[in-house]
């Protein structure tokens, strides 16, 4: 019977079950059927807008230049990629250079894409090429991961293949909650 | 000492109840009829209630005649474990019944009862696995072999550890 409910209501159980379950096992219930398969990713999406207007910021870092924070604004999501896209105030150019090693052997593994390429040519008329951050897109997946671990105080150095960023990349990326202003 | 004002309230069976008006106000529904109503003898016809489920519902805003008014837009975080003893007794009922009075409540615009019915389904719900979870439910699997594969690929992440 549970089957006959209208949408609104269905979603708003399935709200209080992830209260209480972390996305990952949450997730699970996405197998259940073809109507719970839709209405999961809806219910997770939905709790990690409420968690990101609880203040949880993202935290770009390039170990020369100054960190970069995400803006206060909360991330766009795209269903049909299961994406969200953070929005960035960068206002440092970040040499291409120093991070290709961002980019190394499975790029695809990698949880942020970078956007946006810049040339610049200096009164020489040498040309250098710089990434600007705008926006970083991460699969919601991945996301989900981040804040379980973050749930139980975990650290993103702790995630599996795909996750790891190192101290030892000259790259890295952080989330947290900001500091109290 | 003022006589309590009563309103009669009519089951989708025809079955009257006559309740105290504050009992009936703790449905928004209700309330609106009745204030924009005003005085009337006439009875509310519930199309969408059926006399056994309509008495229960009745017996809930009876016990919560006197709890504060919860605020609809209230969005503070929602725990399925805070249910009193009255109420967990109240909602050990069959199946059919708890969905009823779900349906009831959101119609009746019953919020109280309405989150604690389904924070009563959502605990049936928790650690249970994707194959009790429609035993319990009586839910068809309605994936095909490829489309399920494809969904446990997009779930690896969660199944793999």
């Amino acid at each position: 019977m549970i089957q006959l409910l209208p949408n609104e209501l269905h979603i708003q159980i399935l709200t209080y079950v992830i209260t209480e379950a972390n996305f990952e096992k949450f997730c699970t219930l996405r197998t259940v059927c073809k109507k719970w398969n839709a209405f999961i990713p809806l219910v997770m999406h939905q709790v990690v807008v409420s968690k990101l207007k609880s203040g949880l910021n993202f935290e770009l870092t390039d170990c020369s230049y100054e960190t970069v924070i995400s803006e206060n604004l909360l991330p766009t999501y795209c269903d049909s990629t299961k994406t969200f896209t953070f929005i960035f105030d960068q206002t440092e150019d970040i040499n291409i250079f120093d991070i290709l090693c961002f980019n190394k052997e499975k790029p695809d593994e990698y949880a942020i894409k970078l956007i946006a390429l810049e040339v610049k040519v200096d009164e020489e008329s040498n040309s250098t090429r710089y990434l600007r951050l705008y926006s970083f897109t991460i699969e919601a997946w991945k996301l989900y991961y981040i804040l379980d671990c973050l749930d139980i105080e975990s650290t993103p150095i702790d995630l599996r293949n795909g996750f790891q960023y190192s101290e030892d990349d000259d790259f890295t990326a952080c989330f947290g909650s900001p500091p109290d202003i | 000492m003022a006589e309590l004002k009563k309103v009669k309230l009519t089951s989708s069976e025809g079955t009257e109840f006559i309740v105290d008006r504050k009992v009936a106000e703790k449905s928004v529904l209700l309330k609106n009829m009745l204030e924009d109503v005003g005085e009337s003898d006439m009875a509310i016809p519930l199309p969408n209630v059926t006399g056994p489920i309509l008495n229960k519902v009745i017996d809930y805003c009876t016990h919560h005649r006197d709890d504060p008014f919860v605020n609809q837009e209230d969005d503070s975080k929602k725990v399925s474990d805070d249910i009193d003893d009255w109420d967990a007794e109240f909602c050990k009922v069959d199946q059919g019944t708890l969905f009823e009075l779900i349906l009831s409540a959101n119609y009746l615009d019953i919020k109280p009862l309405l989150d604690l019915t389904c924070k009563t389904v959502a605990n049936m719900i928790k650690g249970k696995t994707p194959d009790e979870i429609r035993k319990t439910f009586n839910i068809i699997n309605d994936f095909t072999p490829e489309e399920e594969e494809h969904v446990r690929k997009e779930n690896e992440w969660c199944e793999e550890r």
